[in-house]
This record gives structure tokens, sequence and C-alpha cells, in this order.
């Protein structure tokens, strides 16, 4: 007999957690599990043959992360200090895919504010494990929903905005990490959410499998900042499905700076009219680190307006991918989409794959997209150097600015300066005199 | 030569014209002006033909003929010509292809003979020359790139090339400087013959200066409230629209 | 199966009244429907072609069968149609089912749409499918051009023909830029091909003409399975203009051809095509399935190749003229205007694959959708490891007239060399009530607004066309689109 699969171990892995798991008592969420594992076990791994996987690949994966849950694990204070917000916040701090509740601030909740993690949640469980999808591409959703250990929940009443932002701060494992976050901002409601995913300092190979659901309902607005800094040997792949109410407004900046192979889905779908959705992107790849970007915007109502600008630092033979897909349906008229991918390649082995894709059934509609792909500016380094500054220097120049257009998205103060920062530790490690 | 007659309109359900008469004769300018949203641009649409801008009651007779059953580019033929208040931008197409493709158009109803291409480029030059315009606007795109005032050079300078019957000013003096105006209002009375008349909308007197009108109206909320000479435009410019249109009420 | 040995017998004694090939009435011949090894023995042994000639054939139809088994046909384009039974096809036959008398039995819309494009009347017959022989010696007009060409030495004669009198030509360059294998399409096309033009330039040689299969019209009615095969020496050019300016009424349901370039060092070799093959009717039926597959191999340094296309008729069409850029310098363009109307499905595009340093292309796509058509642009720019200094720009617009229609864009781009330098651009826009209005009130009807406006979007790839069929493509897009407002 052959040795069992990747999947059978998986799922043998599964048989033994089940009972650990948040809901494992309540006969819905156990059925739902099994649902999501069988789900999974049909379809298997994305591959590349899939048109949204044409350019990740998870192959290295099956070899090297162990198919089963992480164990329980901590994490250096330094670490989560360093990784969190330094003025007031609500914070979850996750590690190896537990809530830590000493690492974690939920003291003076407002009223109308519901937020927890999974493991603590039981009637919103059904809700949040809910079925991206019978498909081979949405099977990561459905593994995570099978063997989700915890996660965000955070839920608004109509009418409350939230004056500090709340924090989700997970450290991966050197094993499989599932969490499951759930985000619904009732009429008018106001949040900012900071999703970071980062480093635990281990070097062995980890893999965080993320499913994140959004609603936004009428009027409400959340900006949604995401930071990935994984190590070098962590497989991240996320999933994120947002439907935004009319008149909402979404603002997304997703920075990452991370990974073995790390990849974030965002599928965002227009449920009402003259809502917003503007999504700022941030890659920064070097060693060999691979990293994508893939969006699938559907303005399935008129009257909406969506923006995208993805930017991609790639440095050694790292590899960005970026695919951008916009739908505008029948009858969704005076849409205004617009997108522009930009990158900068900085060595000879680096390289970007991208795929803005625009799907337009609809004719009164404003709808673009750009790219441009080459090594920083001749012209803008030769005035620089012109004026006396080196040529290393003048590259780092360029390439803050050339990032900071994105973190200038994020709103001003505290939060804009932890962006940054975020962005600057990698921009410091930028070799001296590449040219 | 232009007869309106009890013209009611609506655009978007809602009726703008409450019923105006005008009767402009051969050879005749009629200024009508009035204060924002009482009608003028509507009116100037109306008489284009425009889709969405509906005649619900009334006539408009061009040389005793109807218009009302006729396309936009009908009446254009039969020597309607609005010079926009908005000239607008159509990437690709040079100003040159454009306006012969609507000289000929226009020759071809009259059953004349297309104008050859070397006819039509002395004629252009000649015109442009006359409106101090750059002979590069013939290769540029249609409006893409133009200045405001280049803009509406651009259309009175169409105008010399298609010599209506009856000339509709939508606005043509705003945005411009003085000197384009004087330019634009010498191009316009180039245009003054016995046969041909005009309609000149406008919100201010200034333009009247230029472009001296035999008889002044003004519109307010839909219809002709008052009609005079050319000191009418002088009294309101004194008074402002208000009084006027309180004294009518 | 077996049975065909007696018909291989029948051909090859007829071979020898065929002296003046495609012009001689072939209504006998047509084959039964199906396709078997022995379809393509028969075919082969039609056209008297040696050995190598039918091995490669039947490799190629090993392969297909393969091919079709496994993953049939491709799926990944944006455009559907009902599987196609390759077993229902005539693989050889001459397309006039109807052998009409005159222009009376001919459909009066396309009368009047060869009318609105200034077609002289005698080639309306040709196209409408009239019998020709009499009227039209394209035999003779073909002679003179070639005894021209020969003095040059450049060869221009249809497929069948090279592969007869220039073998070693054909051998070394057939199946080099678009292998036996490379899609379902343009294997089977290897399995099966009709006929097609063979084009050699020698080197330092500028062939003074445009080359044209307008001159062997009724030769390329033959087959819907053309090849053609384009080889440009060390120093040489040549234009070649592709299809006819006017519409081709073709019965046939499936048109896959394949057309290869080679271009050697310094050479320049221009494509232009016109095409406007049966669209079907509004409501969708009928119309041909053009699924063709073009590529250019810039095989030399400093050689150009130049794809113009402006594709208005067909069905469905499913192309993407390419351009392998191998040579240090060299050029690649692809200048594209495809109009779907109706119920018309386009799914075209470009690939630019950068090997050789400092290579160049640029791509500019309109794409013009009216009716409930679907027109979707696909194309790859591939920057290689090796290509530094590489350069692409790329435009794609999509012009969308009506609310039903739709208009899509997917470009990858996959670049491997950090001194490359790529630029893509792409809109959405729509003829506004205003242009039109606006157009109108300066007395042009509302259809030539619409064609003033559309050849405006159009204008820099017109630009490219010869000055002739520049004028004629303009003219079929106001044809194409007519009724598409209102």
């Amino acid at each position: 007999m052959s040795a069992p699969s990747f999947i059978d171990r998986l799922s043998a892995a599964h048989q033994s957690a089940a009972a650990s798991l948040p809901g494992a008592a309540q006969p819905e969420v156990t059925a739902r599990r099994q649902a999501a594992l069988d789900s999974f076990r049909r379809h298997g791994l994305p591959t590349a043959r899939l048109e949204a996987w044409k350019f990740t690949s998870l192959t290295g994966l099956e070899r090297q992360v162990p198919p089963q849950p992480a164990n329980e694990g901590s994490v250096d204070p330094a670490r989560v200090q360093a990784a969190t917000l330094p003025g007031d916040s609500f914070r979850l701090v996750f590690v190896n895919g537990r809530f830590d509740a000493a690492a974690s601030k939920l003291a003076g909740l407002p009223k109308g504010v519901r937020l927890l993690p999974l493991s603590q949640a039981g009637p919103e469980l059904p809700a949040v494990l809910a079925s991206a999808g019978d498909d081979r591409a949405t099977s990561l959703a459905e593994l995570n929903a099978a063997f989700a250990s915890d996660g965000l929940l955070l839920q608004l009443d109509d009418g409350v905005a939230l004056d500090r932002p709340v924090e989700l701060v997970a450290f991966g494992a050197p094993a499989l990490v599932n969490l499951r976050h759930l985000v619904r901002l009732g009429h008018k409601a106001e949040a900012t959410l900071v999703e970071s995913y980062r480093d635990a300092g281990s070097a062995e190979t980890g893999w965080n499998n993320i499913a994140a659901g959004i609603e936004l309902a009428e009027g409400a607005k959340l900006t949604h900042i995401r930071l990935q800094g994984e190590s070098a040997a962590t497989y991240h792949a996320a999933l994120g499905r947002v439907s935004v109410g009319a008149q909402a407004r979404y603002a997304h900046v997703s920075v990452q700076a991370g990974g073995r192979v790390a990849r974030h889905e965002l599928q965002v779908e227009f449920a009402g009219r003259d809502a917003e959705v503007d999504i700022q992107g941030l890659v920064l790849a070097r060693g060999s680190s691979h990293v994508d970007h893939t969006l699938r915007l559907h303005h399935a109502v008129p009257d909406c307006r969506s923006n995208q600008l993805f930017k991609h630092v790639v440095d050694d033979q790292g590899h960005a991918v970026f695919q951008g897909g916009i739908r505008v349906a029948p009858h969704a008229q005076k849409t205004d989409a617009q997108q522009l991918s930009r990158t900068l390649l900085l060595a000879d082995r680096a390289q970007i794959d991208t795929k803005p894709e625009l799907e337009i059934l609809a004719d009164d509609v404003k709808c673009s997209h750009g790219a441009s792909i080459g090594d920083v500016d001749a012209q803008q380094l030769f005035y620089m150097q012109a004026r006396g500054i080196s040529v290393a220097e003048a590259r780092r120049l360029l390439l803050s600015g050339f990032a900071y257009e994105v973190v200038s998205a994020v709103p001003e103060g505290a939060l804009r300066d932890h962006v940054e920062a975020f962005v600057e530790a990698w921009l410091v490690q930028e070799k001296d005199g590449q040219a | 030569m232009l007869e309106i007659k009890n013209l009611h309109a609506k655009v978007d359900g809602k009726e703008i014209l409450h019923g105006i008469d005008l009767v402009i004769k051969p050879g005749e300018i009629h200024a009508v002006m009035g204060p924002n949203g009482s009608g003028k641009s509507t009116l100037s649409y109306v008489l284009a033909g425009r889709d969405g801008y509906e005649v619900t009651e009334g006539d408009i007779l061009l040389n005793g003929q109807s218009l009302l059953s006729m396309e936009p580019e009908e009446r254009a033929r039969e020597g309607v010509f609005l010079a926009f208040q908005y000239p607008v931008e159509i990437p690709g197409v040079a100003n040159a292809t454009f306006l012969r493709s609507a000289v000929n158009a226009v020759r071809k109803h009259k059953g004349l003979a297309d104008m050859d291409a070397m006819t039509f480029l002395k004629t252009a030059k000649a015109k442009m020359k006359q409106l101090q315009m750059d002979e590069k606007f013939l290769q540029r795109a249609v409006n893409v790139g133009f200045s405001g005032g280049e803009k509406k050079r651009n259309e009175v300078f169409q105008m010399l090339m298609l010599e209506p019957s009856l000339m509709i000013l939508d606005e043509t003096d705003s945005g411009l400087d003085i000197d384009a105006l004087k330019v634009v209002a010498e191009g316009v009375n180039a245009l003054r013959s016995p046969e041909r008349s005009a309609l000149v909308i406008t919100h201010y007197q200034r333009l009247l200066d230029y472009i001296v009108p035999d008889v002044v109206h003004v519109l307010a909320r839909g219809r002709i409230i008052k009609t005079g000479g050319k000191d009418l435009a002088l009294e309101l410019e004194a008074k402002g629209y208000a009084d006027i249109v309180a004294d009518a009420a | 199966m077996a049975a065909n040995a007696q018909t291989i017998e029948t051909v090859e004694n007829l071979a020898g009244e065929y002296k003046y090939g495609f012009v001689t009435d072939i209504e006998s011949e047509i084959l039964p429907k199906g396709l078997s090894e022995d379809t393509v023995r028969f075919i082969s042994a039609k056209k008297g072609e040696p050995q190598w000639m039918l091995d490669w054939r039947l490799k190629a139809y090993r392969a297909w069968l393969r091919m079709a088994e496994e993953k049939g046909e491709p799926a990944w384009a944006k455009v559907s149609y009902p599987k196609i039974d390759f077993q229902d096809i005539h693989y050889y036959s001459a397309p006039k089912k109807k052998n009409l008398k005159s222009l009376d039995e001919v459909d009066p819309e396309l009368l009047a749409t060869y009318e609105k494009l200034g077609i002289p009347l005698k080639e309306r017959e040709i196209l409408a499918g009239v019998a020709v022989d009499a009227v039209f010696d394209s035999v003779s007009v073909a002679t003179t051009f070639k005894e021209k060409l020969k003095d040059l030495g450049i060869i221009f004669c249809s497929m069948s023909e090279a592969v007869r009198e220039h073998p070693d030509l054909v051998q070394k360059y057939l199946g080099s830029v678009v292998p036996i294998t490379d899609n379902f399409y343009a294997t089977l096309n290897s399995a099966v091909f009709s006929d097609g033009s063979f084009v050699y330039v020698p080197p330092g040689v500028r062939c003074p003409m445009e080359l044209s299969t307008y001159f062997r019209i009724n030769e390329a009615k033959t087959g819907q399975f053309e090849r053609t095969l384009i080889i440009c020496d060390k120093g040489a050019y040549v234009s070649y203009l592709e299809g006819c300016t006017a519409p081709m009424r073709d019965e046939n349901q499936l048109h896959a051809a394949v057309v290869e370039l080679v271009c050697m060092e310094d050479a320049e070799i221009r494509y232009a095509t016109v095409q406007n093959w049966y669209p079907g009717d509004k409501e969708g039926r009928g119309g041909i399935y053009n699924f063709v597959t073009k590529r250019g191999a810039c095989r030399g340094a400093r050689s150009k190749i130049s794809w113009t296309q402006v594709e208005t008729g067909s069905a469905i069409t499913w192309k993407y003229p390419s351009v392998i850029l191998q040579g240090d310098d060299s050029v690649g363009e692809f200048y594209s205007v495809a109009v779907a109307n109706n119920a018309q499905q386009a799914d075209t595009g470009t690939k630019m694959i950068h090997l050789g340093r400092n290579t160049k292309s640029t791509i500019i796509s309109k794409g013009i959708s009216a009716g409930k058509a679907q027109n979707t642009y696909r194309g790859l720019v591939r920057v290689m490891p090796g290509a530094a200094g590489a350069r692409n720009y790329s435009q794609c617009d999509s012009l969308l007239i009506g609310d039903r229609c739709g208009g899509h864009t997917v470009p990858y781009i996959e670049v491997k060399n950090r001194s490359a330098k790529v630029e893509h651009e792409a809109t959405t826009s729509r003829i506004s009530d205003d242009q039109l209005f606006y157009c109108r009130q300066r007395g042009l009807s509302e259809e030539d607004a619409v064609s003033t406006i559309v050849n405006g979007f159009c204008k820099e790839v017109l630009q490219k066309l010869p000055m002739e069929f520049a004028v004629e493509a303009q003219k079929l897009l106001g044809v194409s689109l007519e009724g598409s407002v209102g």
C-alpha cells in the first residue's frame, strides 16, 4: 500500500481535531464542518490549471507542511509589542491559531459592539462558517471552514461608530493554521480594522489558511488595513469576501511584505447603489518570495465607484502576481471602475505577472485599467544625482516615494505611522548600491 | 423665418417651457435673455431637436415648415445651426474631416455637388483667418484639448462654413475674454444678411454690444415676460433680472 | 474505412486533367462528410503530394485524435457555441453548394451590402458564389503578376504548387513557427489543409507590390482550412494583404486557417487582413466559426513583423496573430480593429514573446461591440529573462454601442527581466448621446454620425492599412454597424 496522500492525512487530522474545534457541541456546526471537509476532499488544492491560480502554485506546500493543525505555542512579547498599534485600540491576538487572551485588549467595549474571538462565539458560528462555494477555486476556504480553530468576530449595531481601531494580530506556526473572521457593520456603522499576520520567529515552514467575510449594511464605512509580514518559510493563502451595501464605503489597504508563497484574494460584491470601494495594494518581495494579489470586483448594481491602485517592488528572485478582475453586470450603468498597477523590478531574476481583466456588460460606464512595469525612472535618478544624491540613496528615496502613494491611502495619524513603519522596515533592508 | 407658437416643452417629465411665442423675420437678430434656470438652454435644444426635450404643445415653423417631426440633422440641413454652450469633444476625429462631412451633407441636401478637398481647405483657411484661428486646428481632433475660448471660436468657425439660415447662439459669450468676444461677434456679424436670422441666447448684455439685436426678449420661468428693443438689454443690465421678473409677475 | 483506395486512384487519374488547378469546376469532388486517415490520404493524393507531405499530415492527424480524446476543443476563450461535430464536415469540398446562375438568385441583403461597399458588378458575382469561370479569369491575372515577381526571384504561388515545386523551402519552414501540435485547430489544419498562399522573398529584395490573395480569389474559396507560409529572407521586404476588402460569402461553418511568417535578419513583413466572413443573421443563425492561428517569428536581428487586422465578420472569431521576437532589436506590431454586432462573438488579440535583447512590441487594439455581441481582447506580453531592454506598449480600447453588448479586456503581462519596460492601458467607453446629437446637429445622419465616431476611434489602426484597404475598411465599419443605434 502506498503512503496516505496529503489530503487523506488532512482528513485523518480532522478526525482527531474535530472534538476540540469551536462549536463541536452544535450538531449544525459539526455537520457544516464535515460538509466543508468533503468539499475540499472532492476538489483538492487549487492548481495552475485554474485560471484564478494560473500564476501561483502551492505544489511545495504538500511536501513542506505537516498536514495537521498547529499545537499551542507562544510568541515573544517583544514581537507582539512591535506588531501592535501604540495607542488605544481593541485588540485580539492569535498565536498558532488560538486566541491569546493575555496579549489581547477587549475591555471597555461600547454598547452596540460585539467583538470576540470565534472560540468564544456560539450562535454566530453557522454564519461564520457559511460556504464560499463548492469548487476547486474555493476549496481552501472550505478547508478553512472544516478546521477553523479561531478568528475574529466583530458586529456593530446600526449607527454605531467605533472611535478606536480594532486590531487583529496573528502569528503563524510550523503547521496548518486556519483562522476565520466575520465582520458585520450595521446601517451607518463605522469602524477601522487592522489585520496583521506576522513572523513568529520560527524558521520552520508553516501554512496560514485564512478566510474572512465582511458585510457592510447600507451607509456603513469600514477602513480595513491588512499587513502581511510572514516569515520567508510561510505559505499564506487568504480569501476575503466583501459585500458592500448601498451608500456604504469600503477602503482597503493591503501591504504584503513576506511569505514563501503568499496570496490574498479579495472578492468584492456591490450589493446596493451609490457605494464606493477604494483598494490599494503594495507588494514588497525579495529573496524567493512569491506574492499574489487576486481581486474580483463585481459591479452588480448601478451607480457604484471603485478604484484600485496596486504597486509592486520586486527584488532578488521575488515574484509578484497581480490579477485584477472587474466585472460590470448588465444594467450596472454609471459604474466608475478604475484600476492601475505599477511595478518596479529591481533585480535580474525578479518577475511580475499581471492580468488586469475587464468584463464590461453595460455601456454607460467609465472603466479603465493601466499597468506599467520597469526599473526606477532614469531621468528622476539622474536629476537627483545632479543635486548631489548618491545612486543608492536616490534609489531608496524613489522606492519610498513609490510605496508612499499606497501608504498615504491610510488615514493620517498613528495608523499611517504604523503602516509606514512596516513598509520602511522592509525598505531599509534594501541592499546598498543596488543598481 | 422662425415662428414659435405657444411652445410647451418637457424635460425628464417636467415642463420647462410654458408657452413661448416668438417670431423672427428674415434678417432679424433677436436676443433672449434671462436668469439661470429660466429655460434658455432648453429653448435652444428644443429648436435643434435634442432627444429628451419633448414638445407637448405648440409648434416651431421654419419658413412655414414645422420642425417638430424633423431629426436634428434634418433641421441642420434646413439651416438651423446651434452654437453649443458646451461644445463636445470627439477624440480621433479631425476637425477638417468632421466639418467637411457636415458641409457636404448640407450641400447635398441643397442639391449641390460635394465640395472638393481643395476648395474646402481654401474656404476653411480663409474663414479661420477671419476668426484669427490657427490653421493647425483643422488637423486637431474635434474640440479635444481645446481651451474654452478655442471651443467657442471653433463653433463660430463651423457656422461660417455651414452658412445656416438660422443661427442660434447658446451662451456663446461665456468663458470668452473681451478680445475673443469681439472676434466671435465679428464672425457672426459677417454672416448677417437680409435672408439670415439669429437667436442670441445670453445671460449678460455684454455680447449684445457687439452683436446688436433688433429685438430683446426676457425669458423667465419658461415664459417670455417682456419684449422690447435693444435698450431693454441695457435696462436689464442696470436693474438686474429680479426687478423685471417682479414687475412682470 | 478502407474504401478509398479506389477513390485515390480515381483522383490520381483525374489529376492529369487538373492543370489549371483551382479554377476548374470542382463540384463533383465533394468528399463525403467525415474525418479519417483516408480523408487525409485523399486530400494529399488529390493534390499529388509527395510522401513526406502525406506523412506530415498523418502525423498531425494522429496528434489531433489524441488531443480530441484528451482535452477536446479549447474552452478558455470567451465564446460559446454548440459543440462542433468534426465528423459532420466536408473536408474537401467546393463552397458553392448552389451553383447560382445569375445575381437574381442571390440574397438581396448581401447584394445591397456589396453595393454599399462600391464593389464592381463583376466582383459581386464572384463574391456571391455565382459561377465565375466564364467571367473572371483569375488565372491569367495571377500569371501576369507572377511573371513580374519571378524576375525578382520572388516566389508567390499556392501552397499546393509550392509543395510540388519548392519542396525544400516548404519542408524547411512549414510548421517551424506553428508546430504541428501547437493547438487543437492548428493541428487539425495541419492534417487537412486544403490550400493557401506561399511566398518567398530572396535576400535583399524589396517586393515592389502588395501581394494579395485578391488575385487568387477563386482559389481562396476552395478551402476552409487555408495554410499560408511567408518567408522573408535577409534584408527583404514584403507587404501581404489577406482576404478581400469585400465580404466573402462562405457557407461552411468552420474555418480553421494557419498562417506562418518567417522573418530573417533585417527583413520586414507586413501582413494586413480585412476579414468580413459571413457573421450569421441578426439572431445569430449561421455564420462562420473563424478559428485561426497566425504567428510570425522574427528570427534575425532587426527583423520586423507587423500584423494589422480589421475584423468585422464571422459569427465567432478566435484569433491571436502573434510575434516571437527572437532576433535582437527585432520589432513586433499588432494593430487591430474588431467589430462585433448583433450576435457575433469575437475573442481576439495577440501574443508578443520577447526573447532577444532590445526587442520592441506595440499593441493597439480597438474593440467595438454593438447589439448583443461580445467582444474580448485577449493578449499576452511575455518578456523572457534574456530579453534585456525589451519594450512593450499596449493600448486596448473598447467602444460599446447599446446596453446589451459586452466589451472585455484580458491582458496577460509576464515580465522576467528588470530592464524591460512594459506599459499597458485600457479604456471602455461608449458613443455618448452628446456626441451623436452634436454630429446630427451638424447635419450628419445618425448612421454617418456613428460611422464617423467609430472611424475616429479606430483611426490609429486604420492608418496602418495600405491606402485602398483603409478606404474599404472604413466603409466596412459603417456597413457592419448599420442598425446598431436606435
